[in-house]
């Protein structure tokens, strides 16, 4: 058995990835990569407890979150590519239409 | 640690996760980031395989690697070109909003490492979460255990999603006012109401799933076994536990949760739809008849193959100033 901690300390690890990520890409692609790589995290920790405590709701949640992200990336990019056709750009800091 | 096949193997898949997460959010080029999420992704279901879930393991593969993955290479395709090449990662020290990012990330950090490593809550989190939601005086022994603090993290979230329920409201009402100043903007008020109608749903769809997921959670004999044991994992993967879960009572606000998802997936077919499209009259030319039996005779497989230029087609004075090459099949007048 692998020990909790171990796979909590990963999941960890990988958030913080994500949102280093998250905050230093300035290119809307690379924002959404970078919430990927917080969904897997978050996806870890629901499949190392779900095996921790022997029920599989865990396992239920992380099929959620899977289908969740595909939704996510489906919208998110066809944003994307409204935005790109919109300004010829994906940069983030542009797009400041509702900013007041 | 004793050091068996599944520890050193979860070291390797761990240095992986790490290298090639750390790659994908900072390596330069959008399509090499891309690239190295596949290799992340890849990773994730070796974990979980590794853990002892193969179904999500397979899952993760078919729909991450097999459909997320594409999409997001099609994306790159799409907007590529110079300009995400251009889009450059901002310095992470010289602006100083990244000094504020630095800091709130040290401290978010924190936070976690306090989680992992500082609360005793590896095997009581049996009676910590179980009776929480539905205790009727749960503020009353809040400070209380230890165990209670666990729940800190939860109320800070709870209280985010209120301020971002609060936000999404003001801009809802931002944007019908808006439409109410100049009627004629009668998209923005459509806009505006299916935003305001879809977090009305959403809202009520996850009130739902909170209040029957509390049930659940403080249902007895929660836990099968001993925390922690294989015969856990091997419970927690029964594949008709799995999918007799699927179509539980506890997991419909889930799935209508799904439907509206699926709405949203419309959505976003309509945003990603052509502006102006060009006609088809203007996109291709118009090609005569006289054309097309020209272009028949001359695409013989022998001129192709040899790399010669295909006669062209499109006017004659083209034609003039590219040579022609003698063919066999070519009947003489």
């Amino acid at each position: 058995m692998i020990p909790i901690q171990w796979s909590v300390l990963l999941a960890c690890t990988l958030l913080c990835v994500g949102v280093l990520g998250l905050l230093v890409q300035r290119s809307a692609l690379r924002v959404l990569v970078s919430v990927e790589l917080i969904l897997n995290a978050a996806n870890i920790n629901f499949v190392a407890f779900a095996n921790y405590h022997g029920k599989a709701d865990g396992l239920l949640y992380t099929l959620f979150v899977i289908a969740l992200a595909a939704a996510e990336a489906a919208v998110g990019l066809a944003i994307l590519i409204h935005f790109y056709r919109h300004g010829r750009s994906v940069d983030v800091n542009k797009s400041t239409l509702l900013r007041w | 640690m004793d050091l068996t096949v599944e520890t050193v193997s979860f070291g390797v898949i761990a240095l992986l996760l790490v290298a090639s997460g750390l790659a994908s959010a900072l390596v330069k080029r959008t399509f090499h980031s891309v690239m190295f999420l596949g290799v992340f992704l890849v990773a994730v279901a070796s974990l979980y395989i590794l853990l002892g879930s193969p179904l999500v393991g397979i899952i993760q593969i078919l729909v991450y690697v097999g459909g997320i993955l594409t999409l997001f290479i099609f994306a790159v395709m799409f907007v590529a070109g110079d300009e995400t090449e251009t889009v450059e990662a901002s310095p992470v020290v010289k602006d100083r909003s990244n000094v504020w990012a630095i800091l709130s990330g040290i401290a978010i950090a924190g936070l976690l490492l306090y989680l992992v490593f500082g609360l005793n809550w590896v095997g009581q989190a049996n009676h910590a979460t179980a009776a929480w939601f539905t205790d009727e005086d749960w503020f009353s022994g809040w400070p209380g255990g230890q165990e209670n603090w666990v729940m800190i993290p939860a109320l800070i979230v709870g209280i985010l999603v209120i301020v971002v329920a609060v936000v999404a409201g003001i801009l809802a009402w931002l944007g019908i006012r808006h439409a109410i100043d100049n009627w004629s903007g009668s998209r923005i008020f459509g806009t505006a109401l299916a935003a305001a109608l879809f977090g009305l749903l959403t809202a009520i769809v996850v009130g739902v799933a909170f209040c029957v997921g509390s049930f659940c959670v403080s249902s007895p004999g929660a836990w099968v076994g001993e925390m922690g044991t294989e015969s856990n994992v091997a419970a927690a993967n029964e594949l008709e536990k799995v999918v007799g879960a699927l179509f539980d009572a506890q997991v419909v606000p889930f799935e209508i949760l799904g439907v509206l998802l699926t709405a949203v997936m419309v959505g976003a077919l309509v945003l990603a739809r052509p502006m102006q499209a060009p006609a088809d009259s203007e996109r291709y030319p118009t090609v005569s008849r006289k054309q097309v039996l020209e272009s028949q005779r001359v695409s013989d497989v022998s001129l192709h193959a040899t790399g010669a230029p295909a006669r062209s087609i499109a006017s004659p004075a083209s034609e003039s100033s590219v040579p022609s090459v003698p063919s066999a099949t070519e009947v003489p007048e």
